[in-house]
C-alpha cells in the first residue's frame, strides 16, 4: 500500500501541468494561482505523509515501485525511495512551495505557462531523486533542463536568452560526459555479468579493470561537477542565478545544485567507494578551491544576487570538504550542509528577489538605506544572514563544524595533510562574513539614496514566508539531531558493498 | 537553595523569552508601550540577579557545592557535544558582576533611549544579549562556549550597528565584526584541534567530551602525546582567541570601532562584560596552560597596558579615551593571570567593571548635556551638574587606584609583582598615565568657563542607575582586607599624586608636556588603524585579482570555445549558397567518389 | 563499314548524360536547366532501350521504366516550368544567381 507513494508523489505534478491547460482551470490568474497553490500544498502534506509512514530507524528499510518498460534492454522504469531520498523528496517539495507562493508577486505574465512548467520541473526532480535505474536517472537529468530554459528566457531579467542558452548547452555539456559514463558502465556490466540491466543494484563490476573504473569515476564526477558546481565549471552559475526570476532563482540554488551532490553521493561514493577513497584528498583539494576561490569572488560583486550565487559554490565545498574525509562525522556534515544550504539561500534570495522588485535594481551601489523604509525586511533578514555565515544555534554552523571536525580526523599520507586542507578552510568563516555585511550593510544601512519610487515594506504574506524559512533554519539549528540521526544511519550504508539501494 | 540549584537554566531562557515576547509583540502590532518593554527586560534582569547572589552565597559557603548538569545535544560515533550548566565560584562572580551590571544599565537605558526611535529593538538586542552572555559563562564545555562566545559577538555587533542611518556607525560595526571573526576562527581551530586529540587519542566518558571539569586528565594526556612546541602552537590559537576579544594588541581596533555604539551599550559590553569573556576563556583553560604561554600571556597584557594607557593619554574623544583605557585594564588582568594569580585577576575584574560602567555612564550624561564627546568642546560642567563631577572624580580615584575599590586591586596587583622589577616598572608608568588621562579629561571638561547653552538633565532613570554604581565602586573595596602598607603601596600612592599634579598643570598650560615625536605617535594612535587598513587594501588586491581571472581566465574559456565554433560554422556555412546546382554538383561529386572506391575495393578483391 | 554495337550506343548515352548533366551544373537560365534534364532523362531513357534492343527482346522491365520515364519526365517538365513561371512572377528574373533563398 505504501508503495503507491511513489507514483502519486513523483507524477502528480506532471499530471498536474497538463489539467492547467484543460478546460477545467479557466484561463483566469487568480483561479490558475490558487490551483496551483492549492496543489502544492497538498503534494508536501503528501511527502509528509509518506515520511510519517517511512521507517527512517532502519537503515535498509526502502519503498519500491517496478514498472516494465524496456524489458529488451533491462531499461526498466523502477523507483526507490530510501531515507536520504526521503528526506531530498520532503525538501523539494517545501521549497516549491515557497517558491510558487512567492510567485505571486515577481511573476506577471503567462501564469499557465508558468505554473505547469514549474510543475514538469517538479516531477523531473523527484525522479531523479528517486530514480533506481541509472538511464532513468538520466532521463529525468534531461527532463529539468527544458523547463529550466523556457523559465529563464521567458521571465528573467537582463540579457536572459543568452543566459538562458549558456545554462543549457554548459549543462547539457555536462551531461553528455554522465551519459557516455552510464554507456560504459552498461557496456562493462554486460561484459562482465553476460546480462543486460541498467538497475543500480544489479550492476556489478567490481572485476573490472582498474582503468576503466577510474574513467567512469572521472566521468560521472565531471558531469556531475558542472551541476554541483565544481571549479572550474562553474560559469553558468553566476549569470544564471542572476538574470532568472526569483522564485527560479530558489529553486535553482537550494535543489538543482543538490543534484549534482546527490549524483555524487550515489554514484561516486555509493557505487564507486573504492576509487572515491582513493582519490579522497584531492577532491577535498577541489573543495577547498571551491571554497576560498568563491568567497573571494563574491566579495568583489556588485549584485546582490551574483555575491549569493558564489556563496553557494562556496557552501558546496564544504559539503565536498565533508564527503571527502571518509568518515562519519564529515559526511554527515556534508549532507546536513546540502539541506542547510538549501533553506539559507533560499532566504538569501527571496530577501534579494523582494529588494529587487521594491526597487527596481539589484546593484547594490545604488540601493542604500532601506532600513528606514523596510525595518520588517531588515529585522527578518538578520537570522538568515547570520545563518549564512555560520552562527551556532543557526543551521550553518553545525554543518560546517561537522565538515570541518570530520576533515581534520582524516588520515593521509602523501603531499596535501587534511589536517593543513581543513585549517584553511576554516577561513571561510571569515570571508563569508565580509561578502554577507557587504549585502547587508550595502542595502540596509545608511540613508536612503532612490528618491523617485515610493518604497513599502513587504506585506504579511511575504513575511510569514520569510518567518517560516527562519523558523526552519533556527530549529535545524537547535536541534540537529533531528536530521543528523537520520543520516548518520544512511552513512552506514555507503559502505555496503550489497548495493546502492 | 536546591531551588536554585536546580533552576539555573531558567536564568538562560528568561532573557531569551522576554526578547520573543518583544519581537511578537512588534509583529502583531501590539501599541508600544515602552515602559513596558524596559520593566520586563528589567524584571528577568532582576531574576537572574535574585538566583546568582543566592547561588554565589552557597559557592562561598564552607560546603562548596558544583552544579554540573549537560544533556547530550548532538552524538556521531565519537563525537559528543553536551550542552548543559557548569557553576563554580568563577562563573557565579562572573554571573553576580553581569546581572548587576546589565540591571544598572537596562534602568539607565530607559532613560536614554526615552526619545530615540526603535527603542524595542534596542530592548530585544539587550536581552539577547543577556542570553548569550549567560550561557557562556555557564558553560561546562568548550563547544558550548565557542557557541555563545559567537552569539555575543552578534550581540554585540547588532548593539553597535543600532543607529544604521549614520555612514561612520555601518563602517565600524562591520570592521568589529570581522575582526572578532577573526579571534573566533583561531578559537574555533583550537577546538577543533582539541576534539581530533580527544576523539582520536582518547577514550573517554562520553559526557566529559572536551568539559572544562575534564581538563587535567586532558592535560597529562596532550603533554605526553605531542611535542612541546606543537603543544603552544595549538594552544596559542586559544589565546589569539581571548586576546582578540578582550582587546589586547595588536587587536586593540574593534574596541575602538565600537565606541559608535549607544553609550549604554558601552557600559554593558565593551567595558564590563563582554571584553571580560577573553579572560574568563583565559581562567577556564587555565590547567592547561605551560609556562611558555604564561610568560606570553603576561607580555601581551604589559605591552597592552603601556601602549594603549600611551595612546590614551592625548584622546580628546571621552569615549575613545574610555576605550583605550578599557584595552589597557584588561592588559594588567592579563598580566595577573600570567603571573600566575587568578583571585587577583578576578577581584580586579570586578571592581573595574563596576568603575568602568561608571564612567561610561557619565560619559553618557555628559553626551547628552553638551550634545558632543570631544573635550574641546565641553568646559565647566562641574557648576551645571555638582553631582556628575563627583561621580566622575569617584571613578577616576578608583581607576587609577587610589581610593575605593580600585586601590585594593592595584595593591594587591603590586604585590604579586613584588619581586620582578621591571613588570613593576611598568605596571607604575601605566598606572601614572592612567591616572593622567582620567584626571585630565576631569580638569578639561569639569573645569573651566560654563557655557551658556548646558542644563542639567533631570531623568530620574539615568541618576538612579548613576547612584547605585557609584555604590558599588566605594563598597567592594572595603570587601578586602588590605595586607599591609608597605613601601610598594606608598610608591603606587606617590606616583599618583604626581600624575594628577601633572594633569591639572598641564590643563592649566594647554598642552602636554611630552616630546612631540611622542605626542603625534599617541594622537595617530600609534598608525595602528592605519595598518589595518593596508591590510585591508592588501586584500582589496586579492580579490580583484582572483575576480579578474574568475572574468577572463574561466568565462574567457567559454567565450573562445563559442568564438571558435562560431567560426568553424561560419566557414562551413559558406558550403550553403543557396544555389541548387552547387548541390546537386555536391551529391553526383560524392556519388562519383562512392563509386570509385566501391571500384576499387571489388577490383582488389578480384585480384586476391 | 563497322557495325554498331551495343558498345556505341551506351556511349552514346554516356556523352548525352555528360552533356545534360554539365549543363544542369553550369547553366545561369533555368529553362536551359529544364532542357538539359531532359537531356539527361532521354540519355536514360537511350541506355534502357538500348540493351532491350541489344541483349533481350523479352526484357519488359526495361522497356516498361522508359515507359515510365518518358511519361515523368513529361509531368516533370510541366510541373518545372508551372514552378519557373511563378518564380519569373516574383522576382522578375530566373537566373541561378538570384535564386539562393536556401542561403546560409
Amino acid at each position: 500500500m505504501i508503495d503507491n507513494f511513489i507514483p502519486l508523489i513523483v507524477f502528480t505534478p506532471l499530471i498536474m501541468s497538463l489539467i492547467l491547460y484543460s478546460p477545467f482551470v479557466a484561463d483566469d490568474e487568480k483561479i490558475i494561482r490558487r490551483v496551483s497553490k492549492g496543489f502544492i500544498t497538498i503534494h508536501f502534506a503528501l511527502t509528509v505523509l509518506c515520511s510519517i509512514f517511512f521507517n527512517f530507524s532502519n537503515p535498509d528499510f526502502i519503498i519500491e515501485t517496478d514498472y516494465q518498460w524496456i524489458d529488451v534492454l533491462g531499461f526498466n522504469a523502477n523507483f526507490a525511495f530510501d531515507s536520504l531520498t526521503m528526506l531530498f523528496v520532503i525538501l523539494t517539495s517545501f521549497i516549491f512551495l515557497i517558491a510558487i507562493y512567492l510567485s505571486k508577486s515577481m511573476i506577471k505574465k503567462s501564469y499557465r505557462l508558468y505554473y505547469s512548467l514549474i510543475f514538469i520541473l517538479l516531477t523531473a526532480i523527484l525522479g531523479v531523486f528517486s530514480a533506481k535505474d541509472i538511464f532513468l536517472f538520466f532521463l529525468f537529468w534531461e527532463l529539468e533542463l527544458i523547463p529550466m530554459y523556457l523559465l529563464i528566457q521567458k521571465w528573467g531579467s537582463g540579457n536572459k536568452q543568452k543566459t538562458a542558452m549558456k545554462f543549457l548547452l554548459y549543462t547539457f555539456f555536462g551531461s553528455i560526459f554522465i551519459l557516455l559514463g552510464f554507456l560504459i558502465l552498461y557496456y562493462l556490466n554486460f561484459k562482465l555479468t553476460g546480462t543486460l540491466s541498467s538497475d543500480i543494484n544489479d550492476i556489478d563490476i567490481i572485476s573490472a579493470p582498474e582503468v576503466l573504473r577510474n574513467l567512469i569515476f572521472f566521468l560521472l564526477l565531471i558531469g556531475f561537477g558542472v551541476k554541483l558546481p565544481i571549479i572550474p565549471l562553474h560559469g553558468w552559475l553566476s549569470d544564471v542565478h542572476s538574470q532568472a526570476p526569483t522564485p527560479v532563482s530558489i529553486i535553482l540554488s537550494s535543489i538543482l545544485l543538490k543534484l549534482g551532490a546527490y549524483g555524487i553521493l550515489r554514484f561516486n561514493l555509493q557505487m564507486f567507494n573504492y576509487e572515491f577513497q582513493v582519490f579522497a584528498i584531492y577532491i577535498m583539494l577541489f573543495a577547498l578551491i571551491n571554497i576560498i576561490y568563491a568567497s573571494f569572488c563574491a566579495i568583489m560583486q556588485k549584485d546582490i544576487k551574483r555575491i549569493i550565487a558564489f556563496s553557494g559554490i562556496a557552501n558546496m565545498g564544504i559539503f565536498l570538504l565533508g564527503i571527502s574525509s571518509l568518515n562519519s562525522i564529515g559526511i554527515t556534515g556534508g549532507i546536513f550542509q546540502l539541506f542547510s544550504h538549501a533553506f539559507i539561500s533560499a532566504g538569501l534570495f527571496t530577501i534579494a528577489g523582494l529588494i529587487y522588485i521594491k526597487c527596481g535594481t539589484k546593484n547594490i551601489t545604488r540601493i542604500t538605506g532601506l532600513g528606514e523604509k523596510m525595518p520588517r525586511l531588515m529585522f527578518i533578514s538578520i537570522p538568515i544572514l547570520l545563518a549564512s555565515i555560520g552562527t551556532p544555534l543557526l543551521c550553518g554552523f553545525i554543518a560546517e563544524f561537522l565538515s570541518f571536525t570530520g576533515a581534520f580526523l582524516m588520515q593521509t599520507e602523501g603531499i596535501f595533510d587534511a589536517k593543513a586542507l581543513s585549517l584553511t578552510a576554516l577561513s571561510v568563516l571569515i570571508f563569508s562574513s565580509i561578502y554577507i555585511l557587504k549585502i547587508f550593510h550595502g542595502v540596509f544601512f545608511n540613508t536612503i539614496k532612490i528618491k523617485n519610487r515610493k518604497i513599502y515594506d513587504i506585506n504579511t504574506k511575504q513575511l510569514t514566508i520569510l518567518c517560516l524559512l527562519t523558523i526552519c533554519i533556527i530549529i535545524f539549528g537547535i536541534f540537529p539531531f533531528l536530521l543528523t540521526d537520520i543520516i548518520r544511519e544512511y552513512t552506514n550504508i555507503t559502505y555496503n558493498p550489497q548495493g546502492v539501494f | 537553595m536546591d531551588f536554585f540549584a536546580n533552576n539555573i537554566f531558567l536564568i538562560m531562557f528568561l532573557p531569551l523569552w522576554i526578547c520573543l515576547i518583544i519581537i511578537s509583540g512588534a509583529f502583531i502590532r501590539l501599541t508600544e508601550n515602552r515602559k513596558m518593554t524596559a520593566f520586563l527586560t528589567s524584571i528577568s534582569t532582576l531574576t537572574g540577579l535574585v538566583f546568582s547572589i543566592a547561588l554565589f552565597n552557597d559557592i562561598k559557603s564552607p560546603q562548596p557545592i558544583i552544579i554540573e548538569d549537560s544533556f547530550s545535544w548532538l552524538n556521531i560515533d565519537n563525537l559528543n557535544i553536551y550542552l548543559g550548566v557548569l557553576l563554580d565560584s568563577t562563573s557565579a562572580i562572573f554571573l553576580v558582576i553581569l546581572m548587576l551590571i546589565s540591571l544598572l544599565i537596562q534602568i539607565y537605558s530607559y532613560g536614554y533611549m526615552k526619545n530615540k526611535e526603535e527603542f524595542n529593538k534596542y530592548f530585544v538586542y539587550l536581552n539577547f544579549f543577556n542570553f548569550a552572555m549567560t550561557g557562556l559563562i555557564l558553560s561546562p564545555n568548550l563547544i558550548q562556549l565557542y557557541i555563545f562566545w559567537e552569539l555575543v559577538g552578534v550581540a554585540s555587533y547588532l548593539l553597535i550597528g543600532f543607529f544604521h542611518k549614520k555612514e561612520d556607525v555601518s563602517q565600524s560595526a562591520k570592521k568589529v565584526f570581522i575582526i572578532n571573526r577573526f579571534g573566533d576562527t583561531a578559537l574555533l581551530a583550537g577546538i577543533i584541534f582539541f576534539a581530533y586529540f580527544s576523539i582520536t587519542y582518547m577514550n573517554q566518558q562520553p559526557n566529559e567530551f572536551l568539559a572544562f571539569s575534564d581538563l587535567d586528565y586532558f592535560h597529562n594526556q596532550l603533554q605526553s602525546l605531542t611535542y612541546p612546541n606543537v603543544y603552544n602552537l595549538v594552544l596559542s590559537l586559544f589565546l589569539i582567541g581571548a586576546f582578540v576579544k578582550s582587546a589586547q594588541f595588536p587587536f586593540q581596533q574593534w574596541l575602538i570601532d565600537a565606541m559608535k555604539a549607544p553609550t549604554p551599550v558601552s557600559a554593558l559590553i565593551h567595558s564590563a562584560t563582554m571584553v571580560c569573556a577573553g579572560i574568563f576563556l583565559i581562567i577556564r583553560i587555565y590547567p592547561l596552560l605551560s609556562d611558555e604561554l604564561l610568560k606570553i600571556i603576561l607580555s601581551i597584557g604589559l605591552i597592552t597596558a603601556v601602549l594603549c594607557a600611551f595612546i590614551a593619554i592625548s584622546q580628546n574623544n571621552i569615549k575613545k579615551m574610555l576605550a583605550y583605557s578599557t584595552s589597557s585594564q584588561l592588559g594588567l588582568m592579563f598580566t595577573a593571570i600570567g603571573l600566575q594569580s587568578i583571585p587577583v585577576a578576578i577581584i580586579y575584574l570586578v571592581i573595574h567593571s563596576f568603575t568602568k560602567a561608571l564612567l561610561f555612564l557619565c560619559a553618557g550624561n555628559i553626551s547628552q548635556i553638551s550634545n558632543s564627546i570631544e573635550t574641546k568642546d565641553i568646559s565647566g560642567l562641574r557648576k551645571i551638574d555638582f553631582y556628575l563631577a563627583i561621580y566622575w572624580l569617584i571613578g577616576a580615584l578608583s581607576l587609577s587606584g587610589l581610593f575605593f575599590g580600585g586601590f585594593t586591586s592595584k595593591e594587591m596587583l603590586l604585590n604579586i609583582a613584588e619581586n620582578n622589577k621591571s613588570i613593576l616598572f611598568l605596571i607604575l608608568l601605566t598606572s601614572f598615565m592612567s591616572t593622567f588621562y582620567i584626571f585630565r579629561t576631569y580638569f578639561n571638561i569639569f573645569e573651566g568657563n560654563k557655557r551658556e547653552e548646558y542644563k542639567i538633565i533631570n531623568e530620574k532613570s539615568m541618576s538612579f542607575a548613576l547612584m547605585t554604581m557609584v555604590i558599588f565602586v566605594i563598597f567592594p573595596g572595603f570587601l578586602f582586607k588590605v595586607s599591609q602598607i608597605n613601601m610598594l603601596c606608598l610608591l603606587a600612592f606617590g606616583v599618583c599624586i604626581t600624575a594628577i599634579f601633572s594633569a591639572y598643570f598641564s590643563n592649566k598650560c594647554n598642552k602636554i608636556m611630552i616630546p612631540p615625536l611622542l605626542y603625534k605617535l599617541s594622537q595617530n594612535e600609534l598608525f595602528i588603524p592605519n595598518l589595518y587598513n593596508s591590510i585591508g587594501r592588501l586584500f582589496n588586491l586579492i580579490y580583484f585579482a582572483v575576480n579578474i581571472i574568475d572574468k577572463y581566465v574561466i568565462e574567457g574559456f567559454i567565450n573562445i570555445t563559442v568564438k571558435i565554433t562560431k567560426f568553424i560554422s561560419n566557414i562551413i556555412s559558406k558550403l550553403q549558397n543557396g544555389n541548387i546546382q552547387t548541390y546537386v554538383s555536391y551529391s553526383i561529386f560524392s556519388i562519383g567518389i562512392i563509386l570509385l572506391i566501391i571500384l576499387y575495393l571489388y577490383f582488389m578483391a578480384l585480384r586476391s | 563499314m563497322f557495325e554498331i554495337t551495343l558498345y556505341h550506343y551506351l556511349v552514346l548515352s554516356l556523352i548525352l548524360f555528360a552533356i545534360g548533366f554539365i549543363g544542369i551544373i553550369i547553366s545561369k537560365n533555368i529553362i536551359k536547366v529544364l532542357i538539359c534534364i531532359e537531356i539527361v532523362m532521354s540519355a536514360i531513357n537511350l541506355n534502357f532501350i538500348a540493351f532491350t534492343a541489344y541483349k533481350n527482346y523479352l526484357f519488359l522491365s526495361g522497356m516498361i521504366f522508359a515507359l515510365f520515364i518518358t511519361a515523368i519526365s513529361a509531368v516533370q517538365t510541366a510541373i518545372g516550368l508551372v514552378l519557373i513561371y511563378q518564380i519569373y512572377k516574383n522576382k522578375e528574373k530566373i537566373t541561378s544567381e538570384e535564386i539562393e533563398e536556401l542561403k546560409g
